[in-house]
């Protein structure tokens, strides 16, 4: 290429107004998913720096407590929805190995804290977590003890630490942890997810080529009346394309380095990051650095290809119409693939995932190629209607690519976004373990109170409205200390709550069946006290925290006081997030500044699994905004490619309304069939997957219709939010701009 | 006699630039004026200032005695769709809508009904004798034959006024002469009046009257008939 052809190419694309507002939509629109594509390929690494530091720090527990330098116990302070964790430490001997992020531990008595704990105790709820913390703040834990800034921890050194229960000896700080790897199923999951926003991001890279088009075009013939053959306009669209696409790496570049920064103030599912883990491996930055340059490259060919750039003016390629067969080329070959894939899951190399992937993004792109071709028969199909029906069919039909191609993209989100929904409602259940607790709501805890505390704190339990307020102790029998037999101690009302105690009143006894308490036992309660003998038999059912007993004895205070019992454990279930929660906890850690707080659920859901939809879920919802930004600058430009049409109208006298509906109408089209399209695709993949990971596959029409509304409503509120802007555009005097 | 269309002492700037300083001009009913001018002069002003494209800084507009610069612009595009044809350099054909549909469009809008519209639509393409083009779009033809299908779109609804801003400033001698045979002609026996911008001399003299306009002020120069 000639160096004349080059500056002609970059004068195309910078000099004059138009020719830099279109270089710098593409920019913005390229720029956007190249640091949407670099935070993806960044979050590995981050996870993996963050998991280095949880190694870093973690205990290397001691053999035998000889060879333990420290004593140290890892505990957690909760605070209903924030959890606070630490390491507690005996005091050292001799030289102390420190943990990273630690200059020197703090002296007995006191605490190192991290930048959020600080937050914390500065705040509203501080002087309740200090209660709970029982240590002087002495410094802060540096970025190297911490997994993320908005992490909570502390690192205290307590002097009355002692080895035992969670107290362990410890050679030191540092562990080399070797993570299992991701089952095949998650894998899958996590495959399907990035193909889900990967697909899209194409999509909209290549939508963002065609920017504009139309001026670009009216501009290349005009090189052609200068004498530049064909080929030598496709170089400068090409290079005209090639620096909006600098353009856009480094806008992208510019704005993850932004976000990247950003990044450290933002927690989502109580995951933080520090902006210098988030860096994206160099073969990855290379690749996003090209593959967008290389799609708007060939989104540029692509649009020039079904066109005849003449001297004269362009002119749509004769014949040329959207034609069915190759269209369902990808689906067909994805349905291959699949199948293919499934008998090959379980081989080695992963050559099956590869396949299902493969499989998986044929069938996406297959469901936005077949969208353009459906809209355009249906909109040549339907009768013309209205004037403002009959204006956007016609749109449609003559250039209804650029939303349709936008409504395509999101179609694919919708469509993976429900293959998700159904993998992940059907996989739930494998990733998900019955906990035995039948209630939910927060359990408080207070264990080992003494007998004016114990009756403080059941008394203020009792009343919290709460789950029953029990108090529970092990007394041991008379003469056979190693015979401990439980007890549980409520008011009547509590005591209901868990067996059937007719005739109850404070005083009563009841005895459950099963282990070894019976009637006439006497146990060593501050002195003997014997089962009544017409102690009622009942049974008692799993309480609610799931902790089930046999041979329980049920007391009221006043047949066993809790003066007489020693020390006693006092738990009670309050409903999570409530006021009734917050002033509860306010009042027990009065009592006990140790006041245990423990969410309850029936159900725990595996980590990685929970992870993997949670990254998932954000994954999408920056996505669709991608789309949804470009989307709006797509018809912006649209209307600004459009107004001399909408001025021609204006001068005719064509009703604000008639184009108000008009306008609405031409997107409508393409949404309601992207959802049909995605709603099929969706159910269809999303049986396929379950069918691969052998779980029936029942598509719930919920789940599907809601998925594809909710992302669906994007584009319609985009199109409504452009009314305003086109209603602006009809104005005769607009004429005058020709 | 009453005018149809009477303009006075129009004035309009576009920014520091005047386009009209005291124009002033006077339309019957069914009479082909030409407004010539040099390029710049403010012609096609004048004319978007008659037709109620553009309001004017000073000045007024008379159409039946109703004064254009008063109107809203709801009143003003109802005007626009009842009483006016437009016929513009480059067709301005809605790129969307087929040629028949195009010449269709000023009956949809007065609220025909789609089938009668375009009946009648269709007999005006015979009479620009373009028919054959009803059902392409307008970038499916040529500069001629879209401006012929301009034409019948300007005088489907029977207006009273055409305003013809060069309406061959983009065709050849040949077509230049065709479309304006076709549209005086069409004009002629409607009884509509036309409005013509033009600089070219064998353009204008399909006028009955030429207006000129030099440095945003008009002059009257000869009556030809």
């Amino acid at each position: 290429m000639n160096g004349t052809l080059l500056a002609l190419a970059a004068g195309a694309a910078l000099k004059g107004r138009d020719a830099r507002i279109r270089t710098a939509l593409v920019a913005v629109a390229a720029g956007f998913a190249v640091a949407l594509l670099l935070l993806a390929v960044s979050v590995p690494g981050a996870l993996a720096a963050r998991q280095a530091r949880a190694d870093a720090r973690s205990f290397a527990v001691a053999g035998d407590a000889q060879a333990g330098r420290l004593v140290a116990a890892q505990v957690g302070v909760d605070l209903g929805a924030d959890g606070v964790e630490g390491v507690v430490l005996a005091p050292p001997t001799g030289t102390a190995p420190l943990p990273p992020g630690v200059a020197a531990l703090p002296p007995a008595g006191a605490m190192l804290v991290s930048p959020a704990l600080r937050g914390l105790l500065d705040g509203p709820d501080g002087p309740l977590l200090r209660a709970r913390l029982p240590y002087r703040d002495a410094g802060t834990i540096g970025q190297a003890g911490l997994l993320g800034p908005s992490e909570a921890v502390f690192l205290a050194v307590d002097p009355h630490l002692v080895p035992g229960g969670s107290a362990v000896p410890v050679q030191g700080f540092g562990v080399v942890s070797h993570p299992a790897p991701l089952d095949p199923i998650l894998t899958l999951l996590l495959v399907v997810g990035v193909l889900l926003l990967l697909v899209p991001i194409g999509i909209v890279v290549a939508v963002a080529g065609r920017f504009g088009a139309e001026r670009r075009d009216r501009r290349l013939a005009a090189f052609r009346l200068l004498g530049l053959s064909s080929r030598e306009v496709l170089v400068v669209a090409l290079v005209e394309a090639g620096i909006a696409a600098v353009a856009g790496d480094l806008g992208g570049l510019a704005v993850f380095a932004l976000a990247r920064q950003g990044i450290g103030g933002i927690t989502i599912a109580s995951l933080s990051l520090f902006p210098a883990d988030v860096v994206p491996p160099v073969p990855g930055l290379v690749l996003v650095l090209l593959v967008v340059p290389l799609l708007l490259g060939a989104a540029s060919l692509a649009g020039l290809a079904a066109l005849r750039v003449e001297p004269l003016g362009v002119a749509r390629r004769a014949g040329r119409r959207r034609r069915l067969r190759w269209r369902l080329v990808p689906p067909i070959l994805a349905v291959a693939l699949l199948a293919l894939g499934v008998t090959n899951l379980g081989g080695s190399a992963g050559i099956g995932l590869w396949l299902v992937g493969a499989g998986i993004a044929l069938l996406l792109a297959g469901a936005v190629a077949v969208l353009p071709w459906l809209t355009e028969r249906i909109a040549g199909a339907v009768a013309p209607g209205p004037l403002a029906w009959q204006v956007a069919m016609r749109r449609i039909r003559h250039d209804g690519t650029t939303t349709g191609r936008v409504v395509g993209a999101i179609t694919a989100v919708v469509a993976g976004a429900i293959a998700l929904q159904l993998l992940f409602a059907g996989l739930a259940g494998t990733y998900t373990t019955q906990t035995g607790v039948r209630a939910s709501g927060t359990e408080l805890t207070a264990v080992r109170l003494l007998p004016g505390s114990a009756a403080r704190m059941l008394a203020l339990f009792g009343g919290s409205a709460g789950g029953p307020a029990l108090a529970e102790t092990d007394l041991p029998a008379v003469g056979d200390p190693a015979r401990l037999i439980p007890v549980l101690t409520g008011d009547c009302r509590a005591l209901a709550r868990i067996a059937a105690v007719p005739g109850c009143h404070d005083g009563s006894v009841y005895l459950s069946p099963g282990g070894d308490a019976q009637r006439g036992l006497v146990l060593d309660a501050g002195g003997a006290w014997r089962l009544p003998s017409d102690a009622a038999r009942t049974a008692v059912s799993v309480l609610p925290d799931g902790d089930s007993y046999e041979g329980v004895v049920l007391v009221t205070p006043r047949a066993l006081p809790l003066a007489r019992q020693g020390a006693v454990t006092v738990k009670t279930i309050v409903p999570s997030d409530s006021a009734v929660l917050r002033s509860t906890v306010r009042a027990a850690a009065e009592v006990d500044p140790a006041l245990g707080l423990r969410p309850l659920a029936t159900t725990t859901l595996s980590h990685r699994f929970d992870a993997v939809r949670r990254g998932l879920t954000v994954g999408l919802v920056l996505v669709l905004l991608l789309i949804g930004l470009v989307l709006l600058v797509s018809v912006g430009e649209q209307l600004r490619e459009r107004r001399r049409a909408l001025a021609v109208l204006a001068v005719l006298g064509l009703p604000r309304a008639v184009l108000a509906r008009s306008v609405l109408a031409e997107s409508a089209l393409p949404v309601v069939l992207g959802t049909v399209v995605a709603a099929v695709t969706g159910a269809a993949l999303g049986s396929a997957l379950l069918a691969i990971v052998g779980r029936p596959a029942f598509p719930d029409p919920g789940v599907v219709l809601a998925t594809a509304a909710v992302a669906l409503l994007v584009p319609l509120l985009v199109t409504a939010a452009s009314l305003p802007a086109a209603l602006r555009l009809l104005r005769p005097e607009h004429l005058r701009t020709e | 006699m009453t005018a149809l269309l009477e303009a006075d002492g129009l004035a309009k700037a576009f920014g520091p630039t005047p386009a009209l300083a005291g124009a002033s001009i006077e339309v019957q009913a069914g009479e082909v004026v030409a407004i010539v001018g040099a390029s710049g002069s403010g012609k096609s002003t004048l004319l978007h200032c008659l037709a109620g494209i553009v309001r004017p800084h000073a000045g007024r507009v008379l159409y039946r005695g109703a004064d254009l610069t008063r109107m809203s612009d709801v009143e003003r595009s109802r005007l626009r769709r009842s009483e006016f044809g437009f016929v513009f350099q480059f067709g301005h054909l809605v790129p969307e809508l087929t040629c028949l549909e195009n010449v269709a469009l000023p009956l949809r809008l007065a609220g025909v009904r789609r089938r009668d519209a375009d009946d009648r639509a269709r007999e005006w393409l015979e009479r620009v004798q373009v028919e054959q083009v009803a059902g392409s779009l307008p970038g499916e033809v040529s500069g001629g034959q879209a401006q012929r299908v301009a034409v019948a779109r300007a005088l489907i609804g029977g207006p009273s006024v055409v305003f013809a801003d060069e309406p061959t400033g983009a065709l050849d001698s040949l077509n230049g002469e065709r479309v304006m045979q076709l549209l005086t002609a069409a004009a002629r026996e409607s009884g509509a009046a036309v409005l013509l911008v033009t600089h070219e001399a064998r353009v204008a003299a399909y006028s009955d009257r030429e207006v000129t306009v030099r440095d945003g002020v008009t002059r009257d120069l000869r009556v030809l008939a």
